[in-house]
């Protein structure tokens, strides 16, 4: 029985950890979260052990060598070269050696753990840890597998270690983000992915109707991920351990740069700290820069998958960031950025939703082909209707309200804490909206068999 | 003491939080339960037996366990007018042993009858054309309780699964209400007379059905299923434990030799274990059940024609404490003229269509009467004719068109052609013509009236034909 995230018995396993977690002191607790991420990776099959196993022996063995013995930068090139093998080990299956590989759930996920927790050894941030157990606890941390975020060790390891305080309102807070997450999924993302999946996997459907599907899409694509964070993240907060937010409104950003700020954060900060700023980052001239950007987007693009349409949407995220950056420079040499950017926000969050919306397509078919067709199809003239796309009166309501809540919601996390100011609402009000959740939830999530499987989420097996 | 709050503070928040998670959980859990129980998800085309469920604790006399040929074949409202008892047909497709013992104990846990009645037809081979699957799904819906998961788990896995918790397939339901007129669709409604005490009206006496003649066969005796048999020792041991009846019958359809076969092997179980049965497939040729078009399942005159024998051996055979109630009288009596009126009253009340008839002053009627086929007109059907206005020939065939009633147009022998209204029609022996449709009426006999709104249907609606022949006729033929 598998403990995926918008399940009841995901919830029920971290209500139980949150309660053997908590009275324990804090000597017991890294053994508690073990326990726990073993049971998870088990749910998952115990194949994935012999990975996991792999990379926890690099990560200790390695991260030992690096912090105690010299050649640290020797040591550190052969665990990189040994954990990315294994990495593009199954992105290409041409590198696998050995058949009988195991490709685990959220491997890219831990190997990045792993790769920057040698790499913080490496730049002395922080001392090797001696205690596996830590390590492990870490490394395969069970809110953080299937999706991320990419978390620091050394914040973990502080939380985890720390002497025992329970915050009552912090873990109601991630109980909330818990619940959160997997109604975002199951009764918003879900619900937009049938629609897409009318629209984009329809070629009777062009035009506007078309258009319609690709824009939602895109918020299908951001809520299928950010449900998966505000669920890890909020498990986590439940158990007192404080993972890094991962979305931040990004569709309301001006421009990719902006854009990338604000989504998969901690991806894009990982690829900055650990390959952007080695690489020189911005402080070889505007040339090496615009190099580090595309050098960075195409690892990121290559992360994502294997295909040469990947590979083409990191580099066009790279290339139109170069573009943006040299169009920044001109406005401030004429010291017109900043009133630019403010008077026309409105317009430039359109575009740069445009741009990102276009590149979605690219990301979402594995051939160039595919796309190309799809394009076509929107120069096809078909009225928009929302019969023809096979939509009931009520299920175009319903999209209205969805649409209406998630761009609201966008809006207010953009200017505030939306999570900090919702615990602080008068209560029965806060338990209205429980309740209204719960009854919505109820109604219109997509859920179960008999026709009607969850769709799959998206980031699950990067 | 300030110290002694501090350390009971984290119970405090930690027995708060139970009990928020309980509070959360109980009313989840209820309004989970309210949902489900709403119209809008339900499937909207299934039987969920809520009439059933919602009938007073052991009021029922009978109850009637079988598949479609009981549930289309046994009217529990013309068994309380030929015998004054209460029952209720738990049918469903194609229901084998296993399911009726489910059903039984179901009905068990609300009912205490006297009597079980269980079809045979599950036993026979032509029980293998059955699609057993999605006959389980539909039993199911029917069952409450633990008996309802005992039958879907006789589906595959997979659909376990999903008919576990039906919440998964008709929580869409929102998708498709649309106004206020669907939610009123929506709403449960009273029980319509074609489906009441589990009976459901299968086909209207609207033309002539062909009528099946019962083969004679040299009958040999087959053998029971294993699988039947233990499901049949269990229904017997039940009824045993609840000092019940039961009573086995086998209600006519067109059943092969391997059918007739297996059926004495069932007997001679019923034989062994002391039950009595009604063997509708007599020797003597006793049924001349009309079927319509179909060859399993009675039509209105069929089913009036075993209600009534099936009445008459349940009175020979069983006593009864029954306990007359005025609110199921007053429902079983108001579904009968239900019936009645619905469309087939007909077959059933004659003289309650003649004095239709005589009320109806907007409607043109034909009459059509062929000479010597012996309609039975009894005296009171004769005055109602002369009230219309017909005067019925004893030697000739005779046309009639009459409205409110008067006769407008007649012809005695000569079929009758004429143009109403626009409207064409003819009458003869063997046919009847309404504009360009033509119905020929092989074998019709006696006394038979047709209507048509003529402004908006056109064709023929003979559904206020009737006659009494089949059995009368039978018995004149032998």
């Amino acid at each position: 029985m598998q403990l995926d995230f918008v399940s009841i018995y995901y919830v029920l396993f971290c209500l139980i950890v949150f309660f053997l977690s908590r009275p324990f002191k804090a000597i017991l607790r890294p053994y508690v979260i073990c326990i726990a991420n073993i049971v998870f990776i088990y749910s998952f099959g115990i194949m994935n052990f012999q990975m996991i196993g792999i990379v926890f022996a690099i990560s200790y063995l390695f991260g030992i060598l690096i912090d105690k013995l010299k050649f640290k930068k020797t040591f550190l090139a052969i665990s990189v070269i040994l954990l990315l093998y294994l990495l593009f080990m199954f992105k290409y299956p041409v590198l696998l050696v050995y058949d009988k590989f195991y490709q685990p759930i959220g491997l890219s996920f831990f190997l990045f753990k792993a790769l920057s927790y040698l790499f913080d050894v490496k730049a002395g941030k922080i001392l090797s840890v001696k205690n596996p157990l830590l390590l492990f606890d870490y490394l395969f941390y069970f809110p953080t597998m299937i999706a991320g975020p990419i978390n620091r060790i050394n914040l973990f390891i502080s939380e985890i270690k720390s002497k025992y305080r329970f915050d009552y309102k912090d873990a109601k807070a991630g109980g909330f983000q818990l619940v959160l997450g997997i109604y975002e999924k199951m009764v918003i993302c879900d619900y937009f992915s049938a629609i897409v999946a009318k629209t984009l996997d329809n070629p009777e459907i062009t035009g506007w109707n078309l258009l319609f599907g690709i824009i939602l899409y895109s918020f299908q694509i951001y809520l299928d991920f950010d449900s998966l964070s505000n669920i890890a993240i909020g498990s986590s907060r439940l158990l007192g351990i404080h993972l890094p937010d991962n979305f931040r409104s990004p569709y309301l950003a001006i421009n990719l740069k902006d854009f990338w700020r604000r989504w998969h954060i901690s991806l894009s900060s990982w690829f900055r700290d650990y390959l952007y700023i080695p690489l020189g980052g911005n402080r070889k001239g505007a040339f090496i820069q615009a190099l580090n950007l595309v050098i960075v987007f195409i690892a990121s693009g290559l992360w994502h998958g294997n295909t040469l349409n990947f590979l083409l949407w990191g580099l066009l995220h790279g290339l139109i960031q170069v573009v943006e950056n040299m169009i920044g420079a001109l406005l401030k040499f004429l010291h017109v950025g900043k009133k630019i950017t403010i008077a026309f926000s409105p317009l430039l969050i359109l575009i740069n939703f445009t741009i990102v919306t276009a590149l979605w397509l690219i990301f979402r078919y594995p051939t160039m082909g595919e796309v190309s067709a799809v394009v076509q199809r929107l120069q096809v003239a078909q009225p928009f209707s929302f019969e023809l796309i096979g939509m009931t009166l009520m299920e175009q309501y319903w999209l209205y309200v969805l649409l209406a809540i998630v761009i609201i919601t966008d809006i207010l996390r953009y200017f505030t804490n939306v999570f900090g100011w919702f615990n602080k609402m008068f209560f029965p009000l806060r338990w209205a909206v429980y309740f209204t959740m719960m009854v919505t939830f109820m109604v219109f999530a997509v859920y179960g068999k008999g026709g009607f499987d969850p769709s799959d989420f998206i980031y699950r097996w990067f | 003491m300030r110290k002694i709050i501090f350390k009971l503070k984290p119970f405090y928040y930690f027995i708060s939080t139970i009990v928020k998670l309980a509070l959360v959980v109980l009313m989840a859990l209820t309004t989970f339960n309210y949902l489900n129980k709403q119209p809008l998800f339900r499937n909207q085309e299934v039987n969920y037996d809520d009439e059933f469920f919602n009938l007073p604790e052991n009021c029922l006399d009978y109850v009637y366990l079988g598949s479609s040929h009981v549930y289309y074949g046994i009217s529990p409202t013309l068994i309380y007018k030929y015998s004054g008892l209460y029952g209720y047909t738990k049918g469903s497709d194609c229901q084998s042993f296993e399911v009726s013992y489910e059903y039984l104990k179901n009905v068990l846990r609300t009912q205490s009858p006297k009597l079980v009645i269980l079809d045979g037809y599950f036993a026979c081979p032509s029980r293998e054309g059955c699609r057993m699957e999605s006959n389980y799904i539909v039993a199911q819906y029917k069952l409450r309780g633990e008996e309802k998961y005992n039958v879907i788990k006789m589906l595959s896995e997979e659909k376990q699964e999903t008919y576990s918790n039906e919440w998964l397939i008709n929580h869409n339901n929102w998708k498709n209400f649309e106004n206020l007129e669907t939610f009123e669709q929506l709403m449960p409604q009273k029980p319509k007379p074609n489906r009441e005490f589990g009976y459901h009206l299968y086909y209207a006496f609207e033309e002539y059905g062909y009528a099946w003649q019962l083969p004679r066969y040299s009958y040999g005796v087959g053998k029971l299923d294993e699988k039947d048999v233990k499901y049949l020792n269990l229904i017997y041991e039940l009824c045993k434990e609840n000092n019940i009846e039961l009573m086995l019958t086998m209600i006519p359809y067109q059943a092969t030799k391997a059918d007739q076969d297996t059926k004495y092997a069932l007997w001679q179980w019923a034989d062994e274990k002391g039950i009595k049965y009604l063997d509708f497939f007599n020797d003597d040729f006793h049924y001349f059940v009309e079927f319509h078009g179909d060859t399993s399942h009675s039509n209105i005159v069929g089913v009036n024609m075993i209600c009534d024998d099936l009445s008459d051996f349940i009175k020979e055979n069983y006593s009864f404490d029954h306990h007359g109630t005025e609110q199921l009288d007053s429902e079983y009596s108001s579904f009968f003229k239900e019936l009645a009126r619905y469309e087939y009253h007909n077959e059933l009340d004659p003289e309650r269509y003649l004095r239709t008839l005589k009320e109806d002053s907007n409607t043109y009627y034909a009459v059509k009467y062929t000479a010597g086929m012996n309609a039975t007109i009894t005296e009171e059907r004769d005055a109602l004719l002369n009230e219309l206005g017909i005067n019925l020939p004893s030697n000739s065939n005779y046309y009639a068109i009459l409205k409110d009633k008067k006769i407008l147009y007649e012809s005695f022998d000569e079929p009758l052609i004429q143009d109403i209204e626009g409207h064409h029609i003819e009458l003869g022996s063997d046919y009847l013509v309404y504009d360009d449709d033509y119905k020929y009426l092989e074998n019709e006999t006696g006394l038979l009236f047709f209507s048509g709104n003529w402004y908006t249907i056109k064709s023929i609606d003979t559904r206020y034909t009737f006659w009494e022949t089949g059995y009368y006729n039978y018995q004149k033929m032998y």
